[in-house]
């Protein structure tokens, strides 16, 4: 133990020490930060103003536009074959032209510009003309326009779970987003320290310290105690990590709360980028529809549990890294460079990437019958079993796929040890599955 | 003198291959023992099932008074053939690391540690990494290593490959050292002067096989051919000197060699040649070197 003990502080003080691994650890979040940001930044600070001429030839539409914070909306009375060559003299940059409506008939409108309809743009008129356009139509058939709001509808489902112990809020959305983020993250995970523990066996054969390691501890005390050290340093980067998105995206939030207000109060097109929701609902009222939906996010982030979600994190990345760390140190043992490594990594990550493949599928049905054998078989339920966690699983469920998880966990150690144990002292040729089989039989 | 290592009929197969057939040899507490044998002869399996790397097959290894186990380890120091440290790690670090899996406590570790670095004169290096040494600096790390613990068993193999003749002569100085203090040497090379300058016995092992044991002395009396050099002033007749017992194998101007057929006492041999009119100003029996007996051994 007190050995185990001593490789374990060496593999983690080696790595954490690293100047490499703070670069990585630390400019991880600032990436995420960034790129979680960026398009509400890029919002806010451009000063890309488009100034539309609209050209109304029905005259219907004089009072529908509505300017926001990057666009202003003018009405041009100018024929058009003029406008188009001098709308930029005229400090334009852009037609919009409403031909004559007839409200039979599906409206074709026409927007000049130096560069094409952005499709935010696009959304912007076409939900303030549709808007208009329905309410002439309610004029028309004699209709009081302010029906119209009632029109609207924006049906949701509440998902809710019934089970012993009453009935649950079960999320969908909020759900299959985090669910296939763990499960993601977990891929990525396995295959990065996966690969760690690999090239940190290479490391010791390759440089033949190995020999005299292994002639003061017992191959497998070695092997153990570099993979757990790895472990630790996993769970120190993502400690470091959640503590920096966390803070980072606090002093974001502080920074860009009052611009994001002052920009909420000036332009209705702002909300829609922010909640991140394009709506285009033809029909009025559309902040009314988003706070519905906002609303139900929110509701569905308050119903997931987090307690849950994070503690399985942590459960099934040991479980799934300690599982195949063994694997990869296996085969770190039995070749002599990276390169032969592949051919016999392979099996290794195939399934891997198979949990990876089905990851979508699941999160889409995540309480079906491929979803509930994927999280059962160890190799894969790290992966699938997480992305459920989110919609709600039955808990003996997870304390089933947990304990076949650490069981398999027991066996493919010891069986991986003792391929490592003839492998760390093995040079020359690469060996084959048939080797490596025979020399975790005898 | 007791014996610190007893080799009790250690056989060792890979798939069907014999790496070491029924070797049997005791090694004396507190002498330099040699381990010799030609490349692939079987001394590295059987350096690893000393170190506890490898089990043997069959029979068994007693050290000191019981059969060897994981125990042991911290009395066994080993410096292996194939050299490695980390290469990125600090090297007060790595030593610290290396001396604290053979069991000393950190503090330990790093006076006894700090002791060495002051009298092999290289303190500077103690925050320098492995790969900013050279090959010879990196085996002296590696020698601190396997007797930092202060082994009662040391196994060094080829200790001195790769040193300059500086360098040879500190670590030779140190192995030395270590004899007087108590500790057992088991010393593995191909260079077979230096088993004669500081072995006191030896094993030679050939195709898994022992093939040769015992002290340095009685070897080459095993081996030594009825050869005696005899220095010599003015002229011989080496006619006159051939008989049926006696044929002169070589001849200079100052000595001569002399084979007796039949195994004899120098004494006789000296009695024989004053009866000659020769002028005899030295005499002595040639004994083979261990260069000679390894390769008349090996090539049998």
């Amino acid at each position: 133990m007190n050995k185990i003990w001593l490789v374990f502080q060496r593999e983690y003080l080696s790595r954490v020490k690293n100047k490499a691994f703070w670069l990585i650890t630390l400019l991880a979040p600032i990436g995420i930060i960034l790129l979680a940001f960026l398009p509400v930044m890029i919002n806010l600070f451009t000063n890309d103003k488009q100034v539309i001429a609209v050209v109304d030839e029905s005259s219907l539409f004089s009072n529908v536009f509505v300017d926001g914070s990057n666009t202003k909306f003018k009405m041009e009375s100018t024929a058009l074959e003029d406008l188009k060559k001098n709308y930029t003299t005229k400090g334009y940059t852009s037609i919009l032209v409403i031909p004559k409506i007839n409200l039979n008939e599906q409206p074709n409108l026409l927007y000049y510009s130096k560069n094409p309809l952005g499709l935010q743009l696009k959304t912007q008129i076409l939900t303030q003309i549709n808007q208009k356009i329905v309410e002439l139509k309610l004029e028309q058939a004699k209709l009081d326009p302010s029906f119209a709001k009632n029109l609207q509808q924006n049906a949701n489902i509440e998902s809710k779970i019934l089970d012993k112990e009453g009935e649950k809020s079960g999320s969908s959305t909020i759900g299959t987003i985090i669910g296939y983020a763990s499960g993601l993250i977990i891929y990525i995970v396995l295959l990065v320290y996966g690969s760690m523990v690999m090239q940190g066996v290479l490391e010791e054969k390759n440089s033949r310290i190995v020999e005299i390691l292994i002639s003061s501890i017992k191959p497998f005390e070695l092997m153990i105690g570099k993979i757990l050290g790895i472990a630790f340093v996993g769970l120190t980067q993502f400690a470091v990590w959640i503590a920096l998105t966390i803070f980072g995206f606090l002093i974001a939030g502080l920074l860009l709360s009052p611009l994001l207000l002052q920009n909420l109060k000036t332009s209705p097109s702002a909300t829609t980028q922010i909640s991140n929701l394009s709506t285009s609902n033809a029909i009025s009222s559309n902040t009314e529809a988003i706070d519905l939906e906002t609303l139900t996010l929110i509701s569905e982030v308050q119903n997931l549990n987090f307690n849950l979600i994070f503690t399985s994190f942590i459960i099934y990345f040991l479980g799934g890294y300690l599982l195949y760390a063994s694997l990869f140190a296996a085969i770190g043992s039995a070749v002599n460079n990276e390169k032969e490594a592949s051919g016999l990594i392979l099996p290794v990550m195939m399934p891997i990437i198979i949990s990876f493949m089905f990851l979508f599928s699941v999160t889409q049905n995540p309480n079906g019958d491929l979803a509930f054998w994927l999280s059962m078989i160890p190799f894969s339920s790290p992966i699938i079993m997480l992305s459920r966690i989110p919609f709600g699983v039955p808990w003996w469920q997870i304390t089933i796929s947990i304990l076949i998880l650490f069981s398999s966990f027991v066996v493919f150690t010891y069986l991986a040890a003792k391929i490592y144990r003839v492998g760390i002292l093995s040079y020359g040729s690469k060996p084959k599955l048939k080797d490596l089989w025979k020399w975790m039989t005898n | 003198m007791p014996t610190i290592l007893n080799i009790d009929n250690v056989s060792k197969y890979f798939d069907r291959k014999i790496a070491l057939k029924n070797i049997s040899f005791q090694v004396e507490s507190g002498s330099v023992f040699g381990l010799l044998g030609p490349n692939g002869a079987g001394k590295t399996t059987l350096i690893r099932i000393l170190t506890q790397i490898l089990l043997p097959d069959n029979g068994k290894v007693i050290f000191g008074d019981h059969e060897l186990s994981m125990n042991d380890v911290y009395k066994i120091g080993y410096l292996p053939e194939e050299r490695g440290l980390y290469k990125k790690m600090l090297i007060g670090e790595q030593l610290i690391y290396l001396a604290r899996i053979k069991g000393l406590s950190y503090k330990e570790a790093k006076t006894r540690l700090q002791e060495w670095f002051e009298k092999f004169e290289i303190q500077d290096w103690w925050t320098k990494k492995v790969e900013e040494l050279s090959k010879g600096m990196q085996q002296k790390v590696q020698f601190i290593a396997a007797i930092v613990h202060e082994p009662r068993f040391l196994i060094l193999d080829e200790p001195l490959s790769g040193l300059d003749p500086v360098n040879s002569e500190l670590i030779n100085h140190e192995i030395t050292n270590l004899k007087n203090k108590g500790a057992t040497v088991l010393f593995s090379t191909h260079r077979m002067e230096q088993v004669e300058e500081i072995c006191d016995s030896i094993v030679l092992i050939n195709q898994g096989e022992l093939i040769l044991k015992g002290d340095l002395k009685s070897v080459k009396n095993r081996f030594k051919e009825n050869i005696f050099e005899i220095g010599f002033e003015g002229v011989v007749d080496e006619k006159k000197i051939k008989n049926q017992n006696f044929e002169v194998v070589e001849k200079g101007n100052e000595s001569f060699k002399l084979k007796s057929i039949n195994s004899i006492s120098p004494n006789e041999v000296l009695v024989y040649l004053l009866t000659q009119d020769i002028i005899i100003t030295s005499f002595k029996e040639v004994l083979p070197s261990l260069n000679e007996i390894f390769i008349k051994s090996v090539t049998k």
